[in-house]
């Protein structure tokens, strides 16, 4: 059972849709700058221009957050809100869910609120929690943007939060509780994120170098996608093929350091798609660029392929790490990759840390991509991997 | 569709766990004054349970009774978490150090507290009290909020989950008061947790319909509960579970429902 990504389309630093982040893979160019959203964290972030001002539509201004401005903004790309309404006219409105991810929201709302706190402590009157920092805020905006009647829930599982949402989605649809679903989600900057990595000593202070030897840490990006996922879709539209979840039970903030639970998602989803090893062309991997976690992936990955010839690499080193929007962003980029066919190679790089057994690319491949395997893994342990293809 | 129920917990005020809570929903005990102490989560190692604080007990505390109900491994189980919000204890601390440090002045937030403000942080301590390295089994353990609808929304998604896999899946729904505040923007009334282990079988009979949820609220004395904590939205289902009645017990999704029959 496969499904189609009908519509996929997202928004980063890379920029606005589909042509956008394929010209910037192709072009080999980075969307990340130095750090000039918070300057005390320092290091380079993956910042999408136009936020502050965008606006939301009339008559959902209860919604208006950094995170719901982005997810806004992606719904107006590539023509996806036609595309929902096309579906609408298919199936109903009330047969469609909407199964997004996040991971912090719209946090960056509360901490506005917080720092305009009166003489008593009491937030602004103007916040809105429930329309913003609320975890669920963005699936109760993007149902009412796009006008839908099913089911709305919002997987938060850190950074494989909209990987998961994918997953979630395929169940309703195939349990025929909907005909199809919004997907993906949204992450964007905001103070917590920030001085928490910080605190954690993650953020690297050069432009994020995945599977480097003396890579450094993150880049923390932002960024929102969505997708229709539907049984059926047009002919050309990029499928999801299978999927594989897992939980390391290893550490809330640490990789295992076996890779056990990222080697459980990958076979998942290889067995969930038949496939063997072999048959994948290129997998993009979670690749966030800190020591440890690059570490424990090569690891997964070559005990996974097990010999079999596949190239990888990370794509943050163009987009930053955008936490729970990484998985949908990084649909589109194996969209893209699909499309050009090129396997994207890792930026900022010559040579990849000779300890790994893993083929990285360090420049991009050119190569027919017809299946990709694209890694999500989390905070708490949560793991989701997904394979891609063509129909 | 169809569920077994193997095993159950709840844990709210006067409702501290399964033995305490099933005679008083059944009618046959008076609800004791509440406020007892939630136990220290015995599950996790000793390291791991100092870095936990007050939500992620109240969700520990029902999935390991509802586990242990049902007689089963913990490690084997699947596992889907529910919160409207989260650990917002932990996510308001952090907000509250943003707010009153100055940029430059070093570190603001704990990478503790950092760690833990995910909002799948119970899930992921439950993974780690019960799978990983000491099993060999790394079982999915997922989180989702839907505001109000976080009970329907999580049911829904945990029945899909034993629909597909055919195997037991642990479902723990709580949330907890936010501190000041928050508090004010989103009450909740009482710290309140919810775990069933469902699976194949027969019990519970779930269907999405598009009309909004009828006679969802429990007995008069739970209303308050009901109504001030998405989590306890499950009541008047504990109340069919605790008598072995069966029953129509909706919860409401939005301006939908999830029907939800006791068999």
């Amino acid at each position: 059972m496969s499904f189609s990504l009908t519509g996929l389309t997202a928004i980063s630093a890379l920029g606005a849709g589909v042509a956008a982040h394929s010209s910037a893979l192709q072009a080999r160019r980075s969307g990340l700058r130095p750090n000039d959203y918070e300057d005390a964290t320092g290091g380079w972030i993956g910042r999408v221009p136009g936020i502050e001002a965008h606006r939301l539509p009339a008559g959902l201004q209860q919604f208006d957050c950094r995170n719901n401005r982005l997810a806004d903004m992606a719904l107006r790309t590539d023509g996806f809100m036609a595309i929902v309404a096309g579906a609408v006219q298919r199936y109903g409105a009330g047969r469609i869910a909407v199964v997004l991810g996040t991971s912090t929201s719209g946090v960056e709302a509360a901490e506005i609120a917080y720092r305009g706190r009166d003489d008593a402590g009491d937030l602004p009157g103007g916040f809105d929690f429930r329309g913003t920092q609320d975890i669920a805020s963005m699936g109760a905006y993007v149902q009412q943007a796009l006008g839908l009647a099913g089911p709305v829930m919002v997987i938060s599982t850190a950074c494989a939060s909209s990987a998961r949402s994918m997953v979630d989605a395929a169940r309703l649809i195939d349990a025929g509780v909907v005909d199809a679903a919004i997907v993906g989600g949204a992450d964007t900057l905001c103070r917590m994120t920030l001085h928490g990595f910080a605190a954690l000593e993650l953020i690297s202070p050069v432009p994020t170098r995945p599977c480097a030897a003396d890579r450094a840490g993150i880049s923390i990006g932002e960024a929102a996608g969505f997708a229709l996922l539907e049984r059926d879709g047009p002919a050309g539209a990029m499928r999801l093929l299978g999927w594989g979840v897992s939980s390391d039970g290893y550490h809330m903030s640490s990789p295992h350091p076996e890779g056990t639970g990222a080697i459980a998602a990958m076979q998942g989803a290889l067995g969930r798609a038949g496939l063997e090893p072999c048959a994948l062309d290129w997998i993009n991997l979670h690749g966030t660029g800190t020591r440890a976690n690059d570490a424990a992936e090569d690891r997964a990955v070559t005990a996974v392929l097990g010999g079999a010839d596949v190239p990888v690499s990370s794509t943050k080193g163009y987009t930053g790490h955008t936490l729970g929007a990484c998985g949908v962003l990084e649909a589109v980029i194996a969209q893209c990759c699909m499309q050009d066919g090129i396997a994207a190679g890792c930026l900022g790089i010559d040579v990849p840390d000779p300890a790994f057994a893993m083929r990285v690319l360090t420049a991009n491949e050119a190569r027919p991509v017809r299946r990709v395997l694209s890694n999500a893994f989390g905070f708490g342990g949560t793991n989701c991997s997904l394979v891609f293809g063509t129909a | 569709m169809r569920l077994a129920v193997l095993g159950v917990s709840v844990w709210g005020p006067g409702l501290e766990g399964w033995a305490v809570a099933a005679p008083v929903l059944m009618g046959a005990a008076a609800p004791g004054s509440g406020g007892l102490p939630l136990p220290p989560p015995a599950i996790l190692p000793a390291n791991e349970r100092r870095r936990t604080g007050p939500v992620v007990r109240l969700a520990l505390t029902v999935a390991a009774e509802a586990v242990g109900r049902a007689g089963l491994d913990p490690a084997a189980l699947r596992s889907v978490f529910g919160s409207a919000n989260g650990d917002g204890l932990v996510v308001g601390g952090i907000l509250d150090a943003l707010s009153a440090g100055d940029a430059g002045e070093g570190r603001l937030v704990s990478p503790t507290q950092f760690s833990n403000s995910v909002h799948n942080g119970a899930a992921g301590y439950w993974s780690i009290a019960t799978g990983g390295g000491k099993s060999g089994l790394c079982r999915s353990a997922t989180c989702l909020g839907a505001g109000d609808s976080t009970w329907a929304a999580a049911l829904l998604t945990a029945a899909m989950e034993v629909q597909e896999a055919q195997e037991p899946v642990l479902l723990v729904v709580y949330d907890h008061p936010l501190p000041p505040p928050l508090d004010r923007t989103r009450p909740i009334v009482a710290p309140f947790a919810v775990a069933l282990v469902l699976a194949p079988g027969t019990g519970l009979e779930l269907a999405y319909a598009p009309d909004p949820a009828a006679d969802w609220l429990p007995s008069a004395m739970w209303q308050p509960l009901a109504r001030g904590n998405p989590a306890a939205q499950s009541l008047r289902l504990l109340e069919h579970l605790a008598r072995g009645s069966a029953g129509s017990c909706p919860a409401p999704y939005g301006n939908q429902s999830l029907m939800v029959r006791a068999l």
